[in-house]
């Protein structure tokens, strides 16, 4: 690890770590853990709320990191991380709640999914679904105010405790409250306007 | 399209990067930061000016009652009372962003440091000396024209104001022959709130409109306090909180375009709303005190 004189690791900037992917270069991985690794960290552990599958989804994210870049050549690489390792933190907590489901009621739902007649088509559905919700909310983030798109973003993307937000911007944690009671209502409106409803 | 709560929490990490960016960007944190602590300062500024103004307001219902508004000999003192108010308006709306001066950052400090209690006796000190002035016989007198006048003014019409700096004398409606009748309707606590310097603009609802939810009063009372004053929509708690002269409150109310922090103050002889939607403080004022307020607010 590179160090300078005041004894603090050198963090070498997004572009440079890309071009290591891009040159297949091993140290891409350490560089990435020595910037974004408590970055990713945090973002997983709040979701699957355990250290060691928080561990796991960092370094399945290094991984599909590596995977890839390139071809592709994310303009923020901090997003780029983030995204991945929150997915991959949802799709173990999926896996682990299915499991306790498993374990608990023994519901044999998840074999159904074998008499789906066209698996690849199913994913191809819910992957464009999944886009139109996606473009739903960005155009729902584009009309709120910076301050509470930020509020809304570290809530619901970073899941920060609204007692950190609170503290973090200086605001009164029942202002806090009541602002994303409103987002919440708001996004609702969204969502049904955009022909989405509730339900599985 | 059916979507679940799992499926929107997923679709939200897949949000634009440029938001993500900016969540995780120093600069904007600071700048939020920065502009929730002048929005406190300014808040706590406006409300103060805007306690005295909605005391002045409250005079000008038993005044008009008592015929001394206007025409007589006493106008003189409410219109030297709406100039003085004019000014401490003036003074709020004048607070601009740009403009807040070192000495309201240590003002502002300085109430951070004080106490709850210190803040309300401080603005009930603000209140009386508002009200002050009138002769001892119309306060009493105003006491009984305020309790009288709720059942003739249960319009539930609250009507919202700015203060407006560049307003002159002349812009003030005239005010002679205000009845009691004409001070029930909205369109006179619009007039009267623009003689005392505020220029309203709107009546914001009418009683019936509104109604709380649980979720609501919960917002309203704060989780721990609601129970702790065992408050609820249908509870009789309310009663209880009638009696204290007035209470701070933060209160959500259920309209599209309400505010996201709102200040109610209430006072025995009305209910004070403030909120600033991120470029001006708006002012409410509603001549019921206690439990009419709430009943209003539950649009019974």
């Amino acid at each position: 690890m590179e160090i300078t004189t005041s004894g603090v690791p050198v963090v070498l900037e997004d572009e440079e770590i890309i071009k290591l992917y891009f040159e297949r270069a091993q140290s891409a991985i350490s560089e990435t853990d020595k910037k974004y690794g408590a970055f990713c960290k945090s973002i997983s552990i709040r979701l699957v709320g355990d250290d060691r599958d928080a561990e796991e989804c960092v370094n399945d994210t290094y991984l599909k990191l590596w995977v890839t870049i390139p071809p592709q050549r994310p303009n923020s690489l901090c997003a780029f991380i983030g995204k991945i390792v929150r997915n991959l933190s949802l799709d173990c907590l999926r896996r682990k709640n299915a499991a306790k489901r498993r374990e608990n009621d023994a519901l044999p739902f998840e074999e159904l999914s074998e008499c789906i007649p066209d698996n690849s088509s199913q994913n191809e559905w819910e992957e464009r679904r999944r886009a139109e919700i996606s473009d739903c909310i960005n155009g729902f983030l584009s009309s709120l105010p910076q301050d509470q798109r930020v509020y809304f973003m570290r809530r619901y993307w970073y899941g920060e405790p609204l007692a950190d937000i609170a503290e973090r911007y200086g605001i009164p944690a029942n202002n806090l409250g009541v602002i994303m009671h409103r987002l919440r209502k708001k996004l609702k409106k969204c969502l049904e306007k955009s022909g989405f409803r509730g339900g599985q | 399209m059916k979507t679940d709560n799992f499926e929107l929490f997923r679709a939200i990490g897949n949000a634009d990067d440029r938001f993500i960016d900016e969540m995780l960007d120093g600069r904007t944190e600071s700048l939020i930061k920065e502009k929730n602590k002048r929005r406190y300062v300014k808040g706590r500024l406006a409300v103060r000016s805007i306690a005295a103004a909605a005391a002045a307001a409250a005079v000008v219902f038993a005044a008009a009652d008592l015929g001394i508004l206007g025409g007589s000999e006493d106008g003189g003192l409410h219109a030297e009372r709406a100039e003085q108010n004019a000014v401490v308006l003036d003074t709020q709306t004048e607070t601009e962003d740009a403009e807040i001066t070192e000495e309201n950052a240590e003002t502002a400090d300085k109430s951070d440091e004080m106490t709850e209690a210190a803040e309300e006796k401080e603005i009930k000190e603000e209140f009386s000396t508002a009200v002050d002035g009138l002769p001892e016989e119309n306060e009493t007198q105003e006491k009984d024209i305020s309790e009288n006048n709720t059942d003739s003014l249960m319009t539930g019409t609250v009507t919202t104001a700015t203060s407006n700096s560049s307003d002159t004398d002349e812009d003030y409606p005239d005010t002679d022959g205000i009845t009691e009748a004409d001070i029930a309707s909205a369109d006179n606590l619009v007039q009267a709130a623009k003689y005392y310097g505020l220029d309203c603009e709107s009546v914001v609802y009418s009683g019936g409109e509104r109604s709380f939810t649980e979720e609501d009063f919960e917002l309203l009372f704060g989780g721990d306090g609601a129970k702790s004053r065992s408050v609820s929509p249908e509870g009789s708690a309310l009663e209880t909180l009638t009696t204290e002269e007035f209470i701070l409150l933060e209160c959500t109310l259920d309209r599209e375009d309400a505010p996201d922090e709102f200040t109610m103050k209430i006072y025995s002889t009305g209910l004070v709303c403030t909120y600033f939607d991120g470029e001006e403080f708006y002012f409410m004022f509603s001549p019921y005190g206690g439990k009419r307020v709430y009943d209003i607010l539950l649009g019974e």
